[in-house]
């Protein structure tokens, strides 16, 4: 981990090449929602987008639906991210890659506006949903988060999650349906247990890596083979031949008093399960953690100088231990998510690549609390479009439109996250002299 | 390069005896002189750039590397597990802090300088003897330079992870539960009895059954009938057949550690692989086997390395993470299959129900080795591993290309400054990775298959992370880990089918070796070892 200062020039934020890159790309966005979206439209189309939820059981105070021109829309969209892309060519934004945020926040409200032409397509719903499945992805970002400003690399969220998903499935159902107790005693019952769980498996990576400096990648990765042939095993010999062992209760929807009405953002934030509730929670707790309290302070220089922490006399090693047992906790909790969240059973293989998504998300969140859910929810949008663009007429084959978050993913990371820096000690087991 | 050996001379300025220099020198270029050696020669001014003069006098072909001094010595011994084709004559340094065959020091204290002198001497001629007179050793040692820490280590994690196996096995059957309901002693006997029954299915799943091979043998020679001797070694050759992508993926993931780079995309390169060598091989018609076959695995490697490459060109030219691009490479990996194979798609078998491809021609097939048998599906994909294997063994060992990879993933710094292109490499190992595991896929597919199903998530591309782990990034250990995972996967089906333990169990098996030779303390801690000062090989580091 060498420190090579390179001199060079720069405009705004970024470099001169990148900026002009920044340019042209921008003024090809713009020919893109020109060509492929506004001109194939009808003139007379109009796009409809539902501001108000449509679930049962959900209300806030209604506010009316937008409707507008499709074609018009489209091309003042267009218009917009043209002359964003011209002064940025011409003398460059102070921040570009906020401009390369605010574009690619245009493109998709184009998108939009030009899949659900001659139609409806609610909004409210498409947010919220998209922040529900978001919350897994956040919560592995946020295990890998503690676990990586200590400079332990968790490879193992896979694993942790899959095994948080099987004993909150498990436990859940052992208390519901075996010892008869109530939906929320079994719900904090699962819970606890997928908690336990990660905390355990966290406590074997830190074991590994920590104390006998095996390989942080290996250790991870012989945690996510164990972690599926476990839970792959158990369920098929415990939870698949006794009957109710694989059917939780589910946390409900829990609106907040008044700022569930809130027109628009009531539906989307507050009209969740305390599960989602729980993930702000604890994303606000680790930010505050790590960067106002003294045992944060102590995490950061452990990840960064380890030898100099060291001096000053912070304990190493109890530092690693302590982040990778927590990392191992919310990874867990993200576990317990896809079950007592959602669907109320267990799975083989469930986690289907969240584990590795949410470390996606943190490396693209800059290794930041907030910065992982904002990656965590631009692949939970593209989770939840698909779903609702079925119905829409769209010719675009649904799979291209599941690649996109991948490919926007690649592409952010090679523009603007390329230049993110990983905690300086990240991955290197300390050796105490 | 010539033939004639060269020797690399290295001292470290600030701190080293320089009458101790002196005589060293004289005695080297003595040497020199006096028989066919060269003499290379260079020095340090600080510590950082030990590291640089010591990899300059490798690049320059020196298989022979002398230094002067502790602090030389000191970093000559670290660098010698990466660089076992040199040897390292460390003067004034006692080596034995990591384990190493090729590091020989030759102490001085108290030493007169003509002493000294001859002792280098001796040491140099001793070494290069060795080198040149047991070529057959020198090879052998080359090939078990992956260095496990001893073979006692693994074969006991192997059988403490069966012994845990065990206990899983017992622990979650009803049947044994309701034997101990019985009795103790009924449920011990019915344990015993299972897994018994467990293993033994799995021994004979991955082995097949050796006396019966040998008698079909001898009814083929008697009656020309090798039914009985099909059905014997079926087993095995099913073994085989499934260790054959596992070679191939294994490799792959090592190639780019060794690289330093962290290929975690084998999953979705087996699948490019795959896609490609499946559409050449039924679009393709009218072509003669000897042309088809090539072209369609040809396909399948560049179908992998293109998809691998795109993570190794963005790493060069923006930094971006290869961990995280072939990750998001593997999900749009399996859309694009997906949107080529859905019923409709232009990759779909028309009038076909399922989603899957046309047919391969059989001109692209890989032959098999039994013909006649269409159970026995092993085929000659087997024989390409191999070649892989020495071919990435001599890539990495044999080659400056190979030498520059090994460099750029132990310190791409030195590795920049010693004037190798880094970018460069990042995409042609990354390339190289991905045609291997690309290979994968075209083994499967013209080989077994013959069709590519439209399936999701094969479980390559992390179990050959494992391997690369567990065959310590060389291909003879990559093979040895490979034919492991093979054997036990293969005997696993027959434990599902006759003891009626799933197959997942062998995820738990692979998962707790994998964790007892990563960390051999715990074994030595079990089976009371004594511990051997052995050096922690650290193969991956962090992000950046």
């Amino acid at each position: 981990m060498s420190a090579v200062t390179e001199v060079r020039r720069t405009i705004g934020d970024v470099s001169v090449a990148r900026a002009r890159a920044y340019g042209v790309l921008f003024l090809l966005v713009a020919l893109v929602i020109v060509v492929l979206f506004a001109i194939p439209t009808e003139a007379t189309a109009e796009t409809r987008f539902g501001l108000n939820p449509s679930l049962a059981g959900r209300s806030a105070i209604r506010v009316p639906d937008l409707t507008f021109p499709t074609q018009i829309t489209l091309y003042a969209l267009a218009a917009i991210t043209a002359f964003i892309g011209g002064v940025q060519l011409a003398r460059g934004f102070p921040r570009a890659n906020l401009m390369l945020g605010v574009v690619t926040g245009l493109f998709v409200i184009a998108f939009l506006a030009w899949a659900a032409r001659d139609a409806s397509l609610n909004i409210t719903v498409l947010l919220s949903s998209t922040l529900l499945r978001a919350t897994p992805i956040a919560l592995a970002a946020l295990s890998g988060v503690l676990c990586e400003r200590s400079a332990v690399i968790n490879i193992a969220i896979e694993g942790m999650m899959l095994t948080g998903a099987f004993n909150a499935a498990l436990f859940g159902s052992l208390a519901s349906n075996i010892w008869g107790w109530g939906r929320f005693a079994s719900l904090m019952t699962g819970l606890l247990a997928a908690i336990i769980a990660g905390a355990l498996l966290g406590l074997l990576l830190a074991v590994m890596a920590v104390s006998y400096k095996v390989d942080q990648i290996i250790a991870g990765t012989a945690i996510n083979i164990l972690a599926t042939g476990l839970t792959s095993f158990l369920s098929s010999q415990v939870l698949q031949q006794i009957s109710g062992l694989n059917n939780t209760p589910i946390f409900q929807t829990l609106p907040i008093p008044v700022l569930s009405q809130i027109p628009i953002i009531g539906p989307i934030l507050f009209q969740q399960n305390l599960l989602v509730y729980l993930m702000f929670v604890l994303l606000a707790a680790v930010h505050i953690m790590l960067f106002y309290t003294r045992f944060g302070l102590r995490t950061r220089a452990v990840g960064e100088h380890p030898r100099a922490a060291d001096t000053l006399g912070v304990n190493v090693f109890r530092t690693r231990y302590i982040n990778v047992t927590l990392g191992g906790i919310v990874a867990g909790l993200a576990g317990a998510f896809l079950v007592l969240g959602s669907v109320g059973r267990f799975d083989e293989v469930m986690t289907a690549g969240r584990g590795f998504i949410g470390l996606a998300a943190m490396i693209f969140g800059n290794w930041m609390p907030f910065g992982g859910l904002g990656a965590a929810l631009i692949f939970g949008f593209a989770e939840s479009l698909q779903t609702r663009l079925a119905i829409l007429s769209v010719p675009i084959p649904s799979q291209f439109l599941l690649m996109a978050p991948y490919i926007v993913t690649i592409i952010v990371l090679a523009g603007v996250v390329g230049e993110a820096v990983a905690p300086a000690a990240d991955g290197q087991p300390y050796e105490k002299q | 390069m010539s033939d004639a050996t060269r020797i690399g001379f290295v001292h470290f300025t600030p701190t080293t005896d320089h009458n101790l220099v002196e005589v060293v020198h004289d005695a080297l270029r003595e040497l020199a002189e006096t028989s066919d050696y060269s003499l290379e020669l260079t020095d340090a001014n600080d510590l950082a750039e030990m590291n640089d003069a010591i990899l300059r006098l490798l690049q320059a072909h020196s298989t022979l590397v002398v230094t002067v001094g502790e602090d030389a010595g000191r970093v000559a011994e670290a660098m010698a597990p990466q660089y076992r084709e040199a040897s390292f004559i460390t003067v004034d340094y006692e080596p034995g802090k990591v384990e190493t065959k090729n590091v020989f020091g030759v102490r001085v204290d108290g030493a007169r300088a003509e002493e000294a002198a001859d002792a280098v001497k001796e040491q140099v001629k001793r070494t290069i003897q060795a080198r040149t007179e047991r070529p057959l050793q020198a090879v052998f040692e080359r090939l078990m330079a992956w260095n496990l820490p001893s073979a006692v280590v693994p074969a006991l994690a192997i059988i403490t992870a069966l012994i845990i196996g065990a206990i899983f096995i017992v622990a979650f059957d009803p049947d044994i539960w309701e034997a101990f309901g019985q009795g103790i002693g009924v449920g011990l006997a019915a344990s015993v009895r299972q897994i018994g029954r467990a293993y033994g299915a799995l021994l004979q799943g991955a082995f097949g059954d050796p006396i019966g091979a040998v008698r079909g043998l001898i009814e083929y020679f008697q009656t020309g009938n090798d039914a009985t001797f099909r059905s014997a070694i079926y087993p095995l050759t099913e073994s085989l057949r499934i260790s054959t992508p596992y070679i191939f993926t294994g490799l792959a993931v090592a190639l780019g550690f060794r690289a330093g780079l962290f290929n975690i995309g084998g999953e979705g390169q087996y699948f490019l692989g795959g896609l490609a060598s499946t559409f050449i091989g039924y679009a393709v018609t009218g072509l003669p086997m000897f042309i088809h076959l090539p072209l369609a695995l040809l396909a399948g490697f560049a179908g992998g390395s293109i998809w691998a490459a795109i993570a190794g060109w963005l790493k060069a030219q923006t930094g971006a993470h290869e961990v995280i691009t072939t990750i998001m490479l593997n999900y749009i990996a399996f859309r694009l299959a997906d949107f080529l194979l859905s019923i409709g798609g232009p990759m779909a078998r028309p009038d076909d129900p399922r989603p899957i491809s046309p047919p391969v021609l059989p001109s692209a097939w890989l032959p098999q080795f039994f013909p006649n048998s269409v159970a026995i599906r092993l085929n000659f994909g087997l024989i390409l591993a191999l070649l892989a294997v020495v071919a990435v063994w001599y890539l990495l060992f044999k080659t400056s290309l190979g030498f520059e990879f090994r460099t750029v993933g132990s310190n791409p710094r030195a590795g920049r400054t010693a004037g190798i292109n880094v970018k460069r490499i990042y995409v042609v190992v990354m390339a190289l990775s991905g045609g291997l595991a690309g290979l994968a896929g075209a083994h499967d597919v013209l080989g077994v298959t013959r069709y590519m199903p439209n399936a999701f998530q094969s479980g390559y591309g992390f179990d050959a992370i494992a391997l690369a782990l567990l065959g310590r990034n060389h291909p003879v250990g990559v093979l040895a880990a490979a034919l492991l995972f093979g054997f036990l996967r293969s005997g696993a089906q027959r434990m599902q089918a006759f003891a009626a333990v799933p197959i997942d169990i062998i995820s738990i098996l692979q998962g707790l070796i994998i964790i007892f030779i990563a960390a051999p303390e715990v074994i030595r801690m079990i089976y009371r070892i004594r511990t051997s000062t052995e050096g922690t090989e650290v193969v991956t580091t962090g992000w950046s």
